[in-house]
């Protein structure tokens, strides 16, 4: 690994060398960032935190890209020495994660090495990256993008994915084609006042049967179909994907098909819109190796139809984890904007004057309302099930086990020209036996308030505070879980280069009155220019981090938090 | 750019393998072979304690751990089922250098792959108790300690079965075949993948043993290379495989619920006495390993 970075490196400084031999042609430009993330830990048992033997643990990333017309060449660099508490244990070590080399021409791309990619929502295939999550199955192999006649578009996919250091099991091989109606034609694109777009993707994946106690199918297709529309302010988007016999250590080895269906609707006008997802996913669970758990060697990804908060407590106690085996899910979503109204002159009776003016409405208010749900599937199981298909199912029947729910609401309100607020109520339920896999726990029904104030005291100085509560519901149908918190926050930003933070969670509601702990957590930050630098100290508790309905654990730490990121 | 949509087609047409039926061939499956019987209501309450003995005839140590197993099914009649699994070249190779004596291999491939799955690399004998863990200090150790051998088993005395089982098992004398059949009745949910297994005995072998004069039967004396001596249940045929047909599925089984499969064999070899042939047949879950039952019939 370490020989081929060297010699990626080395061809980049011979563009480089070549250019500046000849002054008066494009050198091609170099470009990148770097990010590391340190952490020291202290021993901490009050929090449950586990104890490092290393004391200290590094995440350390470096994206070195070159560009020089069609042509593009990079690599990335990792180091796990070793991973941050929370981050999968595969990565350890450093090494040359990421490297590819790509040219286009005559309307082809192509690409060899490393690549992310997408076909359609992702639900059949998505190649990705989210660092934050650990979470990184890029494609290792060719990819050829080709757009033979105006407004089709075709990709081919051919390679392994990425697990840590290394690639899985299985070969990963699709073709994804688009077709835009409108840019089909010229007269089309004048008339067609509806943007469509059709599209289909076939996906297959190649491993050994190496499985002594049943018939494997070595090779697993799936394909998809979509149709997206587009008016004025309104959009209209559906994909079905259907994936044939794939047991796998997901779903304990049945030979059911796969079958994933997403509508999202949309639409949005001055001041107003509106939004609706449908989603029904079964058995849809698709990796390169069959037998991989967690978050490996995923080829497909499968939206979340919940609401991604941003807010400390809604965000890591019970955020939603997308269910591969089977959900039905529904979101709605509604926000609206209070206009500003104008001063408003009254001309006084009998006279060519006016009072004086008087603002209605001086500024604007949004209002967010949201609601999502999950529920289980209806199924029915086989019994005496010797053909392995496991249960049945009804294509778009919830049953009655909701998995999870969101009611929330938004007020964004400018007082003055230096005062806004934000507040925020959250309305969960949490079935935590099935999104944490636990046993034996239950289903918790969490209400939280989040009041935002900023306040910009002058150009350069603005002051935030937050405050938040989680009560959770104490009737007996339901799971107390930790019980209640309370979290405020503090956050001084000098613009643009300095912000200080102060942070508080309090458990205060723990039925255990020894873990009805203070969370304290303190940060400063720099910025200068491209370099950005944090350090943090405090507790911070465990909790569930999840982006777009992929999700981790991340376990409770003490200790300091020094954090680089830089762009060149 | 024909060449690549050439490509790209081929890529969706080869992409797909369909699996109509997951299962394995099996192994001497007697569909469409053997008549099924019918079967009577199967009364049973007991848990029967399958005693899997790996032993050899060159291992001085195994006539007393026999001996005591053969005691104890005296006592306990047929709610012990023991087999002699022959196994290991240290132990039950022919041997060579003692020629003529200790020349027969008892050892089946069945047995070995048993051996290596349950205890690989464990000294003889070695015995197991419907394959359970946790009879030792070792998690994963499924031989048991031998001085525990009789306050283990009687561990299993009072345990009430998760299914039951019956045979209906024939051998006919002018092919040769052998047919077992067995019924399987849920009597408790099952969480796991649950496979049945057909063995197929030979009961009292005449043939060499050695022997340290350890805890054997007083009629074989001291010790001393046993020409008489009497091996007892020796495996000599996995009849459906040495890890059998599985035949219920995770959570997909009720109460109630009858299975019946069977297994057919074709003895080939003139030396096995067709009078002394014996089925057993057990319900182990894929998961632990465990047997949730075993039943044993004589065939003659």
């Amino acid at each position: 690994m370490k020989q081929s970075a060297l010699i990626l490196l080395g061809i980049l400084a011979g563009f480089n060398t070549f250019s500046q031999e000849e002054n008066n042609k494009d050198i091609g430009q170099i470009h990148g960032n770097v990010q590391t993330d340190v952490q020291y830990y202290n021993e901490d048992s009050l929090i449950g935190a586990p104890v490092v033997p290393e004391k200290m643990l590094m995440n350390g990333f470096a994206n070195i890209n070159y560009t020089r017309g069609n042509f593009a060449a990079g690599i990335r660099y990792e180091s796990y020495l070793n991973a941050l508490q929370g981050f999968p244990t595969g990565y350890r070590g450093s090494g040359l994660a990421y490297k590819y080399a790509s040219y286009s021409i005559d309307n082809l791309e192509v690409t060899a090495g490393n690549y992310y990619e997408q076909f359609g929502s992702g639900m059949i295939f998505r190649a990705y990256e989210e660092r934050q999550l650990g979470y990184d199955n890029a494609m290792d192999g060719f990819r050829l993008k080709y757009k033979p006649y105006r407004g089709v578009y075709l990709k081919g996919i051919y390679g392994k994915q990425r697990i840590f250091f290394t690639t899985g099991a299985g070969i990963v091989r699709g073709i994804n084609g688009e077709v835009v109606i409108n840019e089909l034609s010229d007269s089309l694109e004048a008339k067609m006042k509806t943007r469509i777009v059709l599209g289909g993707s076939f996906v297959s994946k190649y491993q050994e049967d190496d499985n002594q106690a049943f018939i494997l199918p070595e090779n697993v297709g799936a394909f998809a179909g979509r149709l997206n529309l587009y008016r004025g302010g309104f959009s209209f988007a559906t994909e079905y994907v259907e994936k044939i016999n794939d047991p796998s250590a997901d779903n304990n080895f049945i030979y059911k098909k796969g079958q994933a269906l997403l509508i999202n609707t949309a639409y949005s006008q001055r001041g107003f819109g509106a939004s609706f997802s449908a989603k029904k996913i079964d058995n849809m669970s698709f990796r390169s190796d069959r037998n991989e758990g967690q978050t490996n060697l995923f080829m497909n990804y499968l939206p979340s139809t919940s609401k991604q908060h941003t807010y400390n407590l809604p965000a890591t106690l019970y955020p939603y984890a997308v269910q591969p085996n089977g959900e039905i899910a529904l979101e709605g979503d509604v926000s609206y904007k209070l206009a500003r109204k104008r001063k408003k002159k009254i001309q006084i009776a009998g006279t060519d004057e006016f009072k004086k003016p008087f603002n209605l409405r001086k500024y604007s208010t949004e209002i967010s309302l949201n609601w999502s749900a999950a529920f289980a599937p209806d199924t029915t199981n086989i019994r005496n099930d010797s053909l392995r298909q496991g249960y049945t199912t009804k294509f778009f029947t919830p049953s009655n086990r909701v998995y999870f729910s969101d009611f929330n609401v938004e007020i964004k309100r400018k007082l003055t020209k230096d005062l806004k607020f934000v507040y925020s109520f959250f309305n969960m339920r949490y079935d935590k036996d099935i999104i944490e896999g636990k046993t034996g726990t239950g289903v918790v029904n969490a209400r939280i308030h989040v009041l935002d104030v900023t306040y910009n005291i002058n150009d350069e100085n603005t002051i935030r505070v937050e405050a938040q509560h989680l009560g959770v519901n104490k009737k007996s149908n339901f799971y107390e879980d930790q019980g209640n918190w309370a979290t405020a926050l503090v956050e001084y930003t000098i613009s643009p280069k300095w912000f200080f933070a102060a942070l508080d969670q309090f458990n205060y509601g723990n039925k255990e009155a020894g873990k009805r702990i203070h969370y304290f957590y303190g940060s400063v930050g720099y910025i200068q220019n491209a370099n950005r630098f944090s350090i943090g100290y405090g507790r911070q508790r465990a909790g569930i981090f999840c982006v777009g309905g992929v999700c981790r654990v991340v376990p409770a730490s003490n200790g300091l938090t020094f954090s680089m990121t830089s762009t060149f | 750019m024909k060449h690549i949509y050439i490509l790209l087609i081929a890529i969706a047409l080869v992409g797909c393998d369909k699996v109509d039926d997951p299962r394995p061939s099996v192994i001497g499956n007697a569909d469409g072979i053997c008549p099924a019987p019918t079967f009577t209501q199967n009364t049973d309450t007991l848990r029967n304690v399958l005693v899997e003995d790996f032993t050899g005839h060159y291992c001085n140590n195994c006539p007393g751990i026999a001996y005591a197993i053969d005691t104890i099914k005296s006592n306990m009649g047929k709610q012990l089922i023991p087999i002699g699994l022959h196994v290991t070249d240290q132990f039950a190779a022919p041997v060579t250098a003692k020629a003529p004596k200790f020349q027969t291999d008892f050892r089946t491939a069945g047995g070995l792959d048993i051996y290596n799955d349950l205890i690989p690399s464990a000294g003889l004998p070695a015995v197991v108790l419907n394959r359970k863990d946790g009879f030792t200090l070792t998690p994963g150790r499924l031989n048991i300690y031998n001085s525990n051998l009789s306050s283990d088993i009687r561990s299993f005395i009072g345990d009430s079965p998760k299914v039951r089982i019956q045979t209906k098992s024939t051998f006919d004398n002018t092919t040769n075949r052998v047919c077992a059949y067995a019924e399987v009745e849920i009597l408790t949910p099952l969480a796991d993948d649950h496979s049945l297994v057909f063995y197929l005995l030979e009961d009292s072998i005449v043939d060499w043993q050695l022997y340290n004069g350890n805890g054997g039967n007083p009629i074989y004396g001291g010790a001393g290379d046993i020409q008489d001596y009497v091996h007892k249940h020796v495996l000599r045929k996995c009849m459906n495989g040495w890890q059998g047909k599985q035949i219920i599925s995770a959570g997909t089984s009720a109460v109630g619920d009858k299975i019946v499969e069977g297994s057919t064999f074709v003895i080939t070899d003139g030396t096995w006495r067709t009078n002394h042939l014996e089925i057993v047949a057990f319900v182990y879950n894929n998961t632990t390993k465990e047997v949730i039952q075993a039943y044993s019939e004589n065939l003659n």
